[in-house]
């Protein structure tokens, strides 16, 4: 029983991770993926605050993903709730490298803004919800 | 122990089946709430856009016409310019009650600018009528040249700076939200100060040149006296300005308001589709839960329950897992709802407000009572299955 609840919320957590990977560059992509740049005065363009969250991210979603396998397999309650723990720091990085760490555009007609923000949001309050669930089913 | 408390111990004890149920219901009741809250939001924003136009007719470049459901319903940035000086012949022609000009500007994304890509709307604090009047006085009269009026989704709050073109302006004031990007969008900087920004541009090397000549503008927001017909005015100074484009106010919601019946369409097949997967996926479940708990079903007959007692216990269950469900689906749209309410408005491209308090309630009472009825009439065929069967045949066949 407790090993199938395990398989199941683990599997939830991967999805989290992979969907926090993609989703800022294809679900709801920040500016860099729908062709806005910064114009830079001497010529060219530059990447904006964005680009640099969707990167964060992506090394967010890998960390979520890895600590998900290793939830899958662990067998000793004590580790599972420390990973459980880790999981609840994940998900609110998740939150705050767009909100706060590293940020994205201001202007809200940006599609980071509008589109990538909530997504995020969305994404890290799931991952502490269900890491929530999971650390007091085990209590 | 009663029934209430059996189908609650029961709905425990089975724990994951009772989880996949509700979760079901969750999303279900999550897409309906929200189908119904853009829906009616529509309605709402197209109101207030209505109301807050206050212009009868607009005046642009007529390179622009294209765009002035983007710049009025997202709140996006146009760089075409035409002589104000024509504001001034425009004021004399009979039947035009008031006349007032706007400029409109895009923020850079570089040093220059605390934000780029914000939307700068510079309005005539003399003329204006489409702004000012939705200020409070005691705020209007603050409101100096480096001072900066901001719509809702600006995240500066009141009080805060705000750097464009090398200029600091302070936030005197937010309006209300709207659900229509060209005010919720933008920031509102005196016409005077706009210039001489675009003059400074052209001097200061570090600031990017604004290409804007003193005196041009984007457009004119012409109010009619009582009783003028709008057509003949447009024929008139299409007739005497070849290079400008005129544009109801009213045309621009009625284009929407147009819109509206086929986004409500396909709510309707969306609602009548969930609606109905809903009910098979309720059927099966209940049916397959049921034959599994064939032998605990017949037992409970065996032990002198009656087959109206073994029914309302079976709907019970369903109800209260409904119920649950319905619970988290509520929460789970108000959240979506909160967080994506601008993504809805960009994709849609419709303006969008969400209905007041007490119609949202009516609305998350209409979603649960509807996904009862369907969950209930669902749960019930597998329950009468279950009650009308004799206890031996029940406990025989569960293996």
């Amino acid at each position: 029983m407790v090993k199938q609840k395990q398989i199941l919320l683990s599997s939830l957590l991967i999805i989290l991770g992979i969907l926090v990977i993609f989703g800022p560059i294809y679900l709801f992509p920040v500016c860099q993926y729908k062709g806005m740049m910064i114009e830079v005065k001497k010529g060219g363009f530059a990447p904006m605050k964005c680009t640099y969250t969707a990167r964060a991210e992506i090394i967010l979603g890998i960390l979520t993903i890895v600590i998900a396998l290793m939830l899958m397999i662990a067998r000793e309650s004590e580790s599972r709730r420390l990973l459980n723990i880790l999981f609840l720091i994940l998900g609110v990085l998740v939150i705050l490298v767009p909100t706060w760490i590293i940020g994205i555009c201001m202007s809200p007609t940006m599609p980071c803004r509008y589109g990538t923000l909530p997504f995020l949001e969305l994404m890290g309050g799931l991952i502490i919800g269900v890491t929530l669930f999971n650390l007091v089913s085990e209590l | 122990m009663n029934l209430f408390f059996l189908a609650w111990r029961n709905i425990r004890y089975y724990q994951q089946v009772s989880l996949a149920i509700s979760m079901g219901v969750t999303i279900a009741i999550a897409l309906l709430f929200l189908g119904l809250m853009v829906s009616w939001g529509v309605e709402r924003g197209l109101e207030t856009y209505r109301a807050r136009l206050g212009a009868d007719l607009l005046v642009a470049p007529r390179e622009v016409k294209g765009n002035m459901e983007s710049i009025f319903l997202l709140g996006k940035s146009e760089k075409q310019y035409f002589n104000g000086k024509i504001v001034d012949e425009l004021r004399s022609l009979k039947g035009i009650k008031r006349i007032s000009p706007q400029v409109f500007l895009e923020s850079v994304a570089a040093s220059c600018c605390s934000a780029g890509y914000v939307f700068i709307i510079g309005y005539d604090p003399k003329t204006d009528f489409t702004l000012l009047p939705w200020i409070s006085l005691r705020e209007r009269g603050k409101i100096g040249k480096d001072d900066a009026v901001v719509g809702a989704n600006i995240i500066q709050p009141v009080g805060f700076f705000l750097r464009f073109y090398g200029h600091r302006f302070k936030i005197v004031a937010q309006l209300d939200r709207t659900g229509v990007g060209f005010y919720d969008n933008a920031v509102y900087l005196p016409i005077e100060t706009v210039y001489k920004m675009a003059q400074e541009s052209k001097v200061k090397p570090e600031i990017y040149d604004l290409n804007l000549k003193r005196g041009w503008i984007s457009t004119a927001f012409i109010e009619l006296e009582k009783g003028v017909n709008a057509q003949e005015i447009e024929g008139k100074i299409k007739r005497r300005y070849p290079n400008l484009e005129t544009v109801k106010a009213i045309g621009l919601v009625k284009k929407v308001k147009e819109e509206l019946p086929r986004l409500q369409r396909y709510f309707f097949i969306f609602i009548s589709f969930v609606s109905v997967a809903l009910f098979f996926l309720i059927t099966i479940v209940f049916y397959l839960f049921n034959q599994m708990r064939r032998r605990e079903h017949g037992l409970l007959r065996a032990l002198g329950g009656r087959k109206m007692d073994l029914l309302t216990l079976v709907l019970l269950e369903g109800s209260l897992l409904i119920l649950f469900g319905s619970f988290a689906g509520i929460i789970l749209a108000l959240t979506i709802k909160h967080l994506f309410y601008r993504w809805v408005i960009f994709t849609l491209k419709m303006p969008l407000l969400y209905p007041s308090l007490s119609l949202q309630l009516l609305g998350m009472m209409i979603s649960t009572t509807l996904i009862l009825v369907i969950g209930l009439v669902g749960a019930f065929y597998p329950a009468y299955l279950i009650a009308n069967e004799e206890p031996y045949e029940s406990i025989r066949f569960s293996g």
